[in-house]
């Protein structure tokens, strides 16, 4: 089994992949503007704090006390014997406790070593930096409202704007799905101002020309060669019935001409069978009309009984005389006749073909041999039993006939028998 | 009159006709036809639909008009049904698809002109057996047989054809129509054909129905 994946509106996809972007884009100028914030602050505070060393430097150099720093905020001095080698300032942020307001501040620490005139002194120096990471915090607390409040707006305009923009879009769609060949539609009703729309329609009426054009072309050349063909074959024809009358024929040449002769007739059934179907394909039986099916059922049972006779069959019937199809007369005939057709061809010497109607279904069965192919494609075009000597046109005409005329047909194979079901359509199972 | 575009098959079923006894004459364009429809009298036109000038219904149409007494049989390749009954509503007396066996040509053309020109002449005998062909009855030395209504057809299209074969399809096609594309085999015309010798037998009649090569049967007068 296949996971069937979920399906989404392509305006929902494009949303989708437009907010992952923004946000990506948000986070990576927040971190920018974070840096940026943070170099800004650092330089104003290492200003301050370079303002200070060098007037911590300047007393030192002119009084040599360093109890003037003693518990002093402004700088914290010692005297050391050395300076670390390759010492580079540090940096340390903090909260403490305001003197002044008793608040929590953020104060920054500066660590660094100085000489004046040959002697060594470590500085620390604390700054309050509140303002500076206030500013940093604001960073975030700007940026990520902002985001929600995009998006919330994009889903918004997302729901408004999918029914308006996507309108031609999913009229085209109708447009298309209704399509039915030899009905080609003007897609001209459709307005839009979107390229890429008008871009489709103007492909899809292309394409629904060219499809057009080639039925028509190959429903022209089936119609004129099943019909061109009729009059030679009435001439090959002739001309082997000539050549048999001649009462002098050697067995062998007999047999030779009777078989030019056969294949002529399947021939000219062919190209008749073939016409048949493109005319039904054309709709060109339209005489509709509500036929009550048991006489007709039974008028077929009268024609064919020296058939059904031959292969020892018997017919077993249960006709509703209520029972009526809304078909043209013309195409119930041709499918009943193929229906029997298949029947008394395909069933077991001696066995019983069963015909019942009512209920809104026609049930013909025959049993028979199992068949060596996929139930539906007994339907197709040219699928035969096995060894039979037929077009295997009739079963598509058959189903061709019920296509036109609403009407369902089904093969079952049950319980040894060949079962073909022609049912009404419900009014909604068009698609 | 046959009116008919291919000249092979004018000249075979030409051919034909006149064996029969018939004075043909062909015509090869509607235009053609046209005019000798303007200046003969024909008992019966048979009527080729397409042909290369126009439809053959048109010709049609012209003739109910002007000569309504001359038979029509259409030939047409069409197979449509509307074709036929347009045609028959037309006024046509009958109508024949190709390709078409030239028995069964034959047998609808003596049909048409037995009802439409000879004024419905009502006996055909054939030595000992004449045939009856309003009542459909069918007697041998003046013993009427008890045939059915198959048995009676298949004789009548024999005699019509007699001394020609005709091939079990064409039977088959004449006595079913379009049920004969349901058959397997056409085996169950000898049924017909053994039963009909059988009752013309017991009347005491000759058997003139042979066998012709297990290929069809042919009423021989000889």
């Amino acid at each position: 089994m296949k996971m069937r994946k979920r399906k989404f509106s392509l305006l929902t996809k494009v949303l989708f992949y437009y907010l992952l972007f923004t946000l990506v884009s948000f986070v990576i100028s927040a971190i920018i503007l974070q840096r940026e914030a943070n170099e800004h602050m650092h330089n104003i505070l290492e200003k301050r704090f370079a303002h200070r060393e060098h007037r911590i430097e300047h007393i030192l150099e002119h009084e040599k006390n360093l109890d003037k720093f003693r518990h002093s905020s402004y700088a914290n001095i010692k005297r050391v014997a050395s300076v670390p080698p390759r010492f580079e300032p540090t940096y340390t942020d903090t909260v403490m406790v305001n003197e002044y307001t008793q608040r929590e501040n953020v104060y920054r620490k500066k660590t660094t070593y100085m000489t004046v005139d040959g002697r060594h002194y470590k500085v620390v120096m604390t700054k309050e930096a509140d303002e500076l990471y206030r500013f940093k915090d604001d960073v975030y607390h700007i940026v990520l409202p902002v985001f929600l409040l995009l998006a919330m707006a994009l889903l918004v305009a997302n729901y408004v704007f999918s029914g308006y923009l996507l309108e031609p879009f999913r009229r085209i769609l109708k447009q298309m799905a209704s399509y039915k060949i030899g009905r080609a539609a003007s897609l001209k009703h459709i307005k839009t101002s979107t390229q890429e729309f008008d871009r489709l329609k103007q492909l899809y009426e292309r394409m629904q020309q060219r499809i057009e054009s080639d039925y028509f072309q190959l429903k022209e050349y089936t119609e004129n060669m099943s019909h061109e063909l009729q009059t030679p074959l009435s001439i090959i024809q002739n001309k082997t019935e000539a050549l048999i009358s001649h009462n002098n024929l050697t067995s062998e040449q007999a047999t030779q001409i009777k078989a030019i002769y056969e294949e002529t007739q399947q021939l000219s059934r062919l190209g008749r069978a073939l016409n048949l179907l493109t005319q039904i394909e054309n709709q060109e039986f339209q005489n509709i009309q509500t036929v009550t099916t048991a006489p007709v059922i039974e008028d077929h049972l009268q024609k064919i009984h020296e058939m059904v006779e031959m292969k020892e069959l018997t017919v077993e019937k249960e006709l509703d005389p209520e029972h009526a199809l809304t078909i043209d007369p013309g195409l119930l005939d041709i499918l009943l006749r193929n229906l029997f057709k298949n029947a008394l061809r395909y069933a077991t010497r001696g066995s019983t073909i069963r015909i019942e109607t009512g209920r809104g279904r026609m049930v013909f069965s025959n049993p028979g041999a199992q068949p060596n192919f996929e139930s539906e494609q007994i339907f197709d075009r040219f699928s035969r039993g096995r060894g039979q000597k037929t077009l295997g046109l009739g079963l598509a005409i058959a189903k061709k006939i019920c296509q036109v005329s609403g009407l369902d047909i089904s093969y079952a194979y049950e319980e040894g028998r060949h079962v073909f079901r022609i049912e009404e359509k419900g009014p909604d199972s068009d698609l | 009159m046959l009116v008919e575009d291919n000249a092979e098959l004018v000249d075979d079923v030409t051919a034909f006709f006149r064996e029969e006894g018939y004075v043909m004459e062909t015509a090869f364009t509607l235009q053609e036809a046209r005019e000798k429809v303007g200046v003969y009298s024909y008992d019966l036109v048979i009527l080729d639909l397409g042909l290369p000038d126009g439809d053959g219904l048109e010709l049609l149409e012209d003739m109910q008009r002007d000569q309504p007494q001359v038979a029509v049989l259409i030939l047409t390749a069409r197979d449509a049904l509307d074709v036929k009954v347009q045609g028959l509503e037309q006024g046509a007396d009958d109508y024949i698809t190709k390709p078409f066996h030239k028995a069964e040509l034959n047998a609808r053309v003596h049909s048409i002109l037995r009802r439409k020109v000879a004024g419905g002449r009502q006996k055909l005998t054939f030595n000992e057996i004449a045939l009856d062909l309003n009542e459909k009855k069918v007697t041998v030395y003046d013993q009427e047989l008890s045939l059915t209504r198959k048995e009676y057809d298949l004789l009548l299209f024999l005699i019509y054809n007699k001394d020609r074969l005709l091939t079990k399809e064409s039977i088959a096609e004449h006595l079913w129509g379009d049920h004969i594309d349901q058959a397997d085999n056409f085996d169950f015309i000898y049924n017909h054909i053994k039963n009909l010798r059988r009752k013309i037998g017991q009347a005491g009649g000759h058997n003139y129905i042979r066998s012709m090569y297990g290929m069809g049967y042919k009423f021989v007068t000889e």
